[in-house]
C-alpha cells in the first residue's frame, strides 16, 4: 500500500533519495505501523518522535501498534520540546 | 569555590556601591542564579512594594557554573517584582554578560533605590562607578552598547541595558545584553528604567576557580561528549529553535490569531525551510548561527532582511545582519497575529532587540488588539491610521516600532494584553496568566502545558516545566500533575546552576550537572546529588510561590483564559477539547503539599527551611 510521508527539520534526511521538499510517497507493507515505516527509511524509532496520521497525533505508546491504511498521510518529526 | 563569594550592593538613591560577602548559607540552600537571586529578593524587599517604585529591588544573579568551562556557562538571571504580573520576575539571558560579571568578581549585583537622574553603572573588577547617562538616555539598546564601548575605549566591555521601552515603562520591557540576547520576560527592563538606570557595563579580568580541576574538567568533557553526538543538539545547531514551528503545526498546538485557531496556513513561509530558502533575487533570510559564551549548541540565528522589503525602504541601518527568528518570535509575530511575511517578522524581531522588549508579550498584545479591531471596538482612529486586521504585515512592523519607541498606539500596546483589554471593556480577549502572555503552545492540545502555564510563578511561561512527553501521549488532564510538579522542581534547579536549560534538549542529564557542581564547588559545601538538586528546586519553587502569596496573589490566579477552558480547539490533535485544568489543579496542589486553596503550609515552610 502507499502512504504519503511528511517530515520536518533534520528528519528530511530520511526521505528517499531524490525527494524534493519534505513530502514523499512511500510504498509500505500492508498493516505497517509508524515504527515499521521509520525502520524502512532508516530513521530512529525513538518513541519520543512525533507521529501524526491524518491530522491526529499517535500516542508514543501506540507507535508500534497503530496500523496504517492505504492512502494515509503520516508526519514523522522530531520530538516536541520547549523553544 | 566557583562562587566568587561576593555581592555588589548598589543604592541608586544614595549613589553608593559596596561589595559584601555572599551569604554562603543561602548559596548552599538555593545554589545560585534563579534560586539564590530569589532568596536575596525575598530577604531584601517587601513583596507588596510598587514594582515601578524605588523600593523594588533589581538583582542580576549568576550561578556557581556561570563563567566556568561547563557548556553554556554565559547565563545570568534578572529578578525583581514584575510590573506586568505583580508577581516575582525571574528572566534569564545568555550572551557573555553574565560570565563577565562573574569575572569581575561578583556572584550577584543588587540594585536598590532610584537615581534622581539617568545613570549607568560601570564595573571594572573592583572599581565601580555610577556615571551620568544623559548622552544615552532616550537612545536604543544598540546605540547604548556602542556608545559605552567607545566612551571607555574598550570593545570587550559587556553591556546590559534597557532601551526606550524600559525608559517608557513598557510593562514587558526587557534587559538586553550583547545586542540581541535578552532577559526578555515579565518587564524587568521597565524596573531598570524606573530606577533611571540605563545600563550596567562590566569588564572582568579575574577568572573563576574550580575546587577540583581534574574532576571538574572530566565532567566538562563528559558533558561535551554527550552533546556532540546528540540529535537534539544537532537540530538546535543547524536549524535553531524555530524547527519547533513545523511540529506544533502538525500536532495542532500552534496558537493562531489570538488563539481562535491552533494551526496556521502560512507556516511554510516562516519556518526554518523558509529561513534557508534562496529567493529569485538571491536573498536568503538566514545568514549564520551564533553561540553564547561557552556554548557548543549555538542555537542563535543571525539573519537579514531582503533589501527590497517595504519595512526597510530608506532605512539603510537595517540592511545589516542581526538577531533572527527563534521559535517564540516566529510564533508571536507569525501565527499569533496571522502574518506570514518572513521579512516583516524579522524586522519586528530587530525592533524588540533594538528598543528592548519581550516579543512574546508584544505579539500576544498585538493579537488581542487585532481581535478588538476586527470586532470594531477599536478603529483606525485609535491605531494611528493603521489597518490592524489579522495578517497585515504593516501592522506588525509599524506597531513593533511604535511600541519600542513609545509612540501613538504603541503606548497602548505597551500596557500588555490584560490592561489593554480591560481598558476597552473586553478582558476575555486577553490571553494571559497572571498578566503575562502565552508562549507558542496551545493548552487544549497540550494539557500539561496548561497546568504549567497556570501554576508558573511568573505567569504564563513554557520554560518553567516540561510535560511534552506526557502531552504527546494523552490529550487529557490525566496523569499530568506529577510530571508537571517534578519538572518544575527540576527546571528550577537547572536554572540555579548558571547553565542554559537547552543543554537538556541537547543530551545532558541531571547526573552531568551533579558532576559539574561537585567538581566546581567541591569541598566548600556538602556534596551535590540528584536528590539534593531536586530538593533545591522544590525549595526555589516554593520560595517564589511564597513571594507571590505575600504580594497578594492567591490560588485564584492559577487559572487560564476562558477561551482555553470553554472553547474547544477547532482542529488538530486536541480537536474538540478544552483544557482540563479543574481536574489537574487539585491533584497538583496536593502533590505540592499546599492547602486546597493553594497556600503554603507552615509544615512545608519548615521542611524546606524557607
Amino acid at each position: 500500500m502507499k502512504i504519503t510521508l511528511k517530515t520536518a527539520g533534520l528528519f528530511s534526511r530520511y526521505l528517499p533519495e531524490g525527494t524534493k521538499g519534505n513530502l514523499a510517497e512511500l510504498e509500505v507493507k500492508d498493516g505497517a505501523t509508524p515504527v515499521d515505516v521509520a525502520r524502512q527509511i532508516g530513521a530512529p524509532t525513538d518513541t519520543k518522535c512525533l507521529i501524526v496520521v491524518n491530522g491526529t497525533a499517535v500516542p508514543p505508546s501506540q507507535h508500534d501498534i497503530f496500523t496504517l491504511n492505504d492512502g494515509d498521510a503520516m508526519s514523522f518529526m522530531p520530538p516536541l520540546k520547549g523553544g | 569555590m566557583s562562587w566568587q563569594g561576593k555581592v555588589l550592593r548598589v543604592n541608586l538613591t544614595k549613589g553608593t556601591a559596596e561589595a559584601e560577602p555572599l551569604n554562603m548559607e543561602w548559596a548552599e540552600a538555593y545554589m545560585g542564579e534563579r534560586g539564590l537571586g530569589s532568596k536575596y529578593l525575598w530577604e531584601n524587599m517587601d513583596p507588596q512594594t510598587d514594582p515601578l517604585g524605588p523600593d523594588n529591588v533589581l538583582i542580576f544573579a549568576t550561578g556557581p557554573l556561570t563563567s566556568t568551562m561547563a557548556p553554556t556557562s554565559g547565563r545570568y538571571a534578572v529578578l525583581c517584582k514584575s510590573p506586568l504580573t505583580g508577581a516575582i520576575a525571574c528572566s534569564n539571558s545568555g550572551g557573555k554578560f553574565g560570565a563577565e560579571l562573574k569575572f569581575a568578581g561578583y556572584d550577584l549585583l543588587l540594585l536598590e533605590g532610584k537615581s534622581d537622574k539617568p545613570v549607568y553603572l560601570n564595573i571594572v573588577d573592583d572599581t565601580v562607578e555610577i556615571l551620568p547617562a544623559d548622552d544615552i538616555w532616550g537612545t536604543t539598546v544598540w546605540h547604548t552598547e556602542e556608545w559605552i564601548k567607545k566612551t571607555h575605549n574598550d570593545p570587550l566591555i559587556r553591556v546590559a541595558s534597557c532601551g526606550e521601552a524600559g525608559e517608557n515603562l513598557c510593562r514587558y520591557a526587557a534587559v538586553v545584553n550583547d545586542l540581541h540576547r535578552a532577559a526578555g520576560r515579565s518587564g524587568v527592563g521597565a524596573v531598570m528604567g524606573s530606577k533611571n538606570l540605563k545600563a550596567v557595563s562590566v569588564r572582568g579580568t579575574k577568572g573563576v576557580t574550580a575546587a577540583d580541576p581534574a574532576k571538574f574538567m572530566a565532567a566538562v568533557k563528559a558533558s561535551h561528549d554527550v552533546m556532540a553526538v546528540n540529535e537534539g543538539r544537532q537540530e538546535l545547531t543547524e536549524l535553531g529553535t524555530n524547527s519547533m514551528i513545523d511540529m506544533m503545526q502538525e500536532f495542532g498546538g500552534l496558537p493562531t490569531r489570538n488563539f481562535k485557531e491552533v494551526q496556521f496556513e502560512g507556516v511554510d513561509k516562516i519556518n526554518t525551510a523558509a529561513m534557508f530558502e534562496v529567493k529569485e533575487n538571491g536573498h536568503r533570510n538566514m545568514v549564520t548561527n551564533k553561540a553564547c559564551f561557552g556554548c557548543t549548541i549555538a542555537c542563535g540565528r543571525i539573519a537579514h532582511i531582503d533589501e527590497n522589503h517595504f519595512s526597510i525602504v530608506n532605512k539603510p541601518e537595517y540592511k545589516l545582519a542581526s538577531g533572527g527568528l527563534e521559535y517564540e518570535t516566529a510564533y508571536a509575530f507569525g501565527p499569533l497575529v496571522g502574518v506570514s511575511d518572513i521579512d516583516a517578522l524579522t524586522y519586528a524581531g530587530y525592533m524588540t532587540n533594538e528598543h528592548g522588549y519581550d516579543p512574546i508579550s508584544f505579539g500576544g498584545t498585538l493579537a488581542a488588539a487585532m481581535e478588538l479591531f476586527e470586532m470594531g471596538v477599536i478603529t483606525k482612529e485609535d491605531t494611528d491610521g493603521i489597518d490592524l486586521s489579522f495578517g497585515n504585515p504593516e501592522a506588525l512592523t509599524v506597531m513593533s516600532e511604535k511600541t519600542g519607541k513609545g509612540e501613538g498606539f504603541g503606548k497602548i500596546l505597551a500596557m500588555g494584553s490584560k490592561l489593554m483589554c480591560e481598558k476597552y471593556g473586553h478582558p476575555e480577549l486577553a490571553m494571559h496568566v497572571k498578566g503575562q502572555e502565552f508562549a507558542g503552545y496551545d493548552s487544549r492540545a497540550l494539557q500539561g502545558m496548561g497546568l504549567g502555564y497556570a501554576t508558573s510563578n511568573r505567569g504564563a511561561c513554557h520554560l518553567k516545566h516540561s510535560t511534552f512527553g506526557e502531552d504527546m501521549e494523552d490529550v487529557s488532564g490525566n496523569g499530568k500533575a506529577e510530571p508537571c510538579k517534578t519538572s518544575q522542581d527540576h527546571v528550577a534547579a537547572i536554572d540555579s546552576t548558571g547553565l542554559c536549560l537547552f543543554v537538556g534538549d541537547a543530551g545532558m542529564e541531571i547526573s552531568h550537572f551533579v558532576d559539574l557542581l561537585n567538581g566546581a564547588i567541591g569541598s566548600d559545601g556538602s556534596q551535590w546529588s540528584e536528590e539534593r538538586m531536586m530538593e533545591t528546586g522544590e525549595r526555589v519553587w516554593n520560595l517564589e510561590r511564597r513571594f507571590n502569596m505575600s504580594a497578594g496573589l492567591t490560588g485564584a490566579d492559577d487559572t487560564l483564559p476562558k477561551r482555553l477552558l470553554e472553547t474547544p480547539a477547532p482542529s488538530g490533535t486536541g480537536k474538540g477539547k478544552v483544557n482540563e485544568l479543574s481536574k489537574m489543579l487539585p491533584e497538583y496542589y496536593k502533590l505540592r503539599g499546599w492547602t486546597e486553596d493553594g497556600q503554603l503550609t507552615n509544615e512545608l515552610i519548615d521542611r524546606l527551611g524557607l
